[in-house]
């Protein structure tokens, strides 16, 4: 995978959430824009495995949305890499649609439907302990926001992942922002890496928007069987610059002039 | 007579050597039988999660999701209410097949005080779409109540009362799903049923001249067959360790909509009963 691929298709991948999100009226922009560098990257280096719709999963190395509210950023990822398999985003958030706000697991790509947060990490330690009952699982991959991270379950589930030696790689979004304002305005994570360290995983901080901090996940991965995370450090609303660290566009809509503006930036680079 | 929990936990032992996929995840409980159980090639498969019934659920969600069987055990009040989120989103709204066992429905732990008062569990767990709820009143139901939740492929929780209870299941009959009646006079109904879910039924005088229905299942298919049985009574009283509210009594009233028929309500009022008492006097009060 060459560096201009990935940002080739990133720009592809965000032109998609826009138009989406845009055509909806619905959705969670800035969110999607901060971790769709990081999903491209675990989707196009096929670090992870695509479920297949299906409600028993089936996969080997299953790739939990734990922010699933950030969803068009994983269905934008899969139909661009999977056009033939993957529901189109035409129909995102639409009435009758499966690919709503937080998507079912009827639907490709989505492994875990989310919508509560604080659930997907725990989620994805029981998918891990199944391989100690005999399970072809080969790791878990789950990916959280650092907001979901006040919630206190998310620290239950890590106690646990620590513990039982799961194989499982939680993937933090630390965009800096929730909601209504920056995190440290509301309440402060401090260092992630030093909390998580100390509760017993092994951890790495990289750029979740350079590529070259990207490929460092590829041996974090799979030469290491702990339980590990890899904060990634992101701005919400990557890739258009008037929504880059913008707090209204958590899910604030773009108008149509705002969408004319946000695809012109997104161009293709000749 | 077999402890209520003994026997369940034999039975779902015995599942254990009968499939592989059996995991049983304790929010730190003890149970004789499980430490026995421990000790053996099935300790494997028992873990002690801890003090964090949220991360229980979600576990079994994700083990649930890889075609494991997971056995979720604690303690009721906490199980249910604090995991409440996770068991709607991990587990039923995909129907995921979990065994969810709760000690201490009811007043069951009523001398540790109303924050061990599990007298909302069945409104609360019938409110999650597919759930099927087991209350075993003795040994043999409480086997019962393993073999039904291993069978299931629906997401169960049972409720396990302690003791050998007070009455036994063989002085009943299975008169429709989940309903179970003991008549006063056998092969004849009386005018008068008592309709219970717990296993402890306060003062005896209250069942003397009544047929007893206990309730063996509350799910899907309970409202129908109450209706069903209930029907022919002329006095129908609901004596359970539940609260009014969406409780049992609510769920009579809810299968007797359009009969003309006397319901008595002999559940708890809403309100929690601080002071320290024995169950049965601790019962009385929050009747009154």
């Amino acid at each position: 995978m060459k560096p201009s691929e990935h940002a080739r298709i990133g720009r592809i991948a965000r032109r998609e959430i826009l138009r989406a999100i845009h055509r909806a009226r619905k959705g969670h922009l800035g969110g999607a824009l901060s971790c769709v560098d990081a999903v491209l990257y675990l989707f196009m280096a096929e670090l992870v495995d695509v479920h297949q719709g299906t409600a028993m999963s089936a996969v080997r190395r299953p790739f939990v949305l734990s922010k699933a509210h950030s969803a068009t950023a994983l269905l934008a990822v899969v139909q661009v890499l999977y056009p033939k398999l993957a529901s189109q985003l035409s129909s995102y958030n639409l009435h009758g649609s499966l690919l709503g706000n937080n998507p079912s697991e009827r639907v490709f790509g989505v492994e875990y439907h989310g919508g509560s947060l604080g659930h997907g990490i725990g989620f994805g330690c029981g998918l891990a302990l199944a391989k100690k009952f005999g399970a072809d699982i080969e790791y878990v991959t789950v990916m959280t926001s650092d907001g979901e991270l006040h919630e206190g379950s998310c620290w239950e589930s890590i106690l646990f992942a620590a513990h039982h030696r799961l194989n499982i790689c939680i993937f933090i979004d630390a965009n800096g922002q929730i909601c209504e304002d920056m995190i440290d305005n509301v309440l402060k994570l401090g260092s992630i890496a030093t909390k998580l360290r100390a509760f017993g995983l092994e951890v790495i901080e990289i750029d979740g928007h350079s590529f070259s901090d990207l490929t460092k996940i590829n041996s974090f991965l799979a030469e290491n069987s702990m339980p590990r995370a890899v904060v990634l450090k992101t701005v919400k609303g990557k890739g258009v610059d008037f929504m880059e660290g913008a707090i209204r566009f958590h899910h604030g809509i773009p108008t149509d002039e705002e969408l004319k503006l946000s695809l012109a930036q997104l161009e293709d680079i000749a | 007579m077999k402890d209520i929990r003994d026997a369940f936990f034999e039975r779902l032992i015995d599942g254990f050597d009968q499939s592989k996929n059996l995991v049983l995840l304790s929010v730190d409980m003890g149970s004789t039988v499980l430490k026995e159980a421990g000790k053996t090639s099935l300790g494997a498969r028992i873990i002690n999660v801890g003090v964090s019934e949220a991360n229980a659920v979600m576990v079994a969600g994700g083990l649930a999701a890889k075609g494991m069987l997971p056995v979720v055990y604690g303690i009721s009040s906490f199980l249910v209410h604090r995991a409440r989120a996770q068991l709607r989103h991990d587990i039923a709204i995909n129907r995921r097949k979990i065994i969810l066992v709760g000690s201490g429905p009811g007043l069951v732990y009523a001398e540790d005080g109303p924050s061990h008062h599990c007298l909302d569990d069945i409104s609360s767990v019938r409110g999650l779409p597919g759930f099927r709820i087991f209350t075993p009143w003795d040994g043999e139901s409480g086997s019962m109540a393993a073999e039904a939740a291993l069978q299931s492929i629906e997401p169960c929780y049972v409720r396990l009362d302690k003791g050998q209870g007070q009455s036994v299941l063989s002085n009943y009959e299975e008169v429709a799903t989940g309903c179970w009646v003991k008549t006063l006079t056998k092969g004849r109904r009386s005018d008068k049923v008592v309709v219970t879910s717990t296993a402890y039924i306060y003062g005896n005088e209250l069942v003397q001249d009544a047929d007893v229905l206990r309730l063996f299942e509350i799910s899907e298919s309970t409202c129908p067959a109450l209706r069903e049985v209930l029907r022919g009574y002329k006095e129908i009283h609901v004596a359970d360790e539940s609260y009014s509210s969406a409780g049992v009594f609510s769920l009579v009233c809810e299968s007797m909509v359009g009969i003309d028929t006397c319901v008595i309500d002999l559940t708890f009022q809403s309100k929690f009963v601080q002071e320290k008492w024995p169950r049965e006097k601790l019962g009385y009060l929050y009747r009154s």
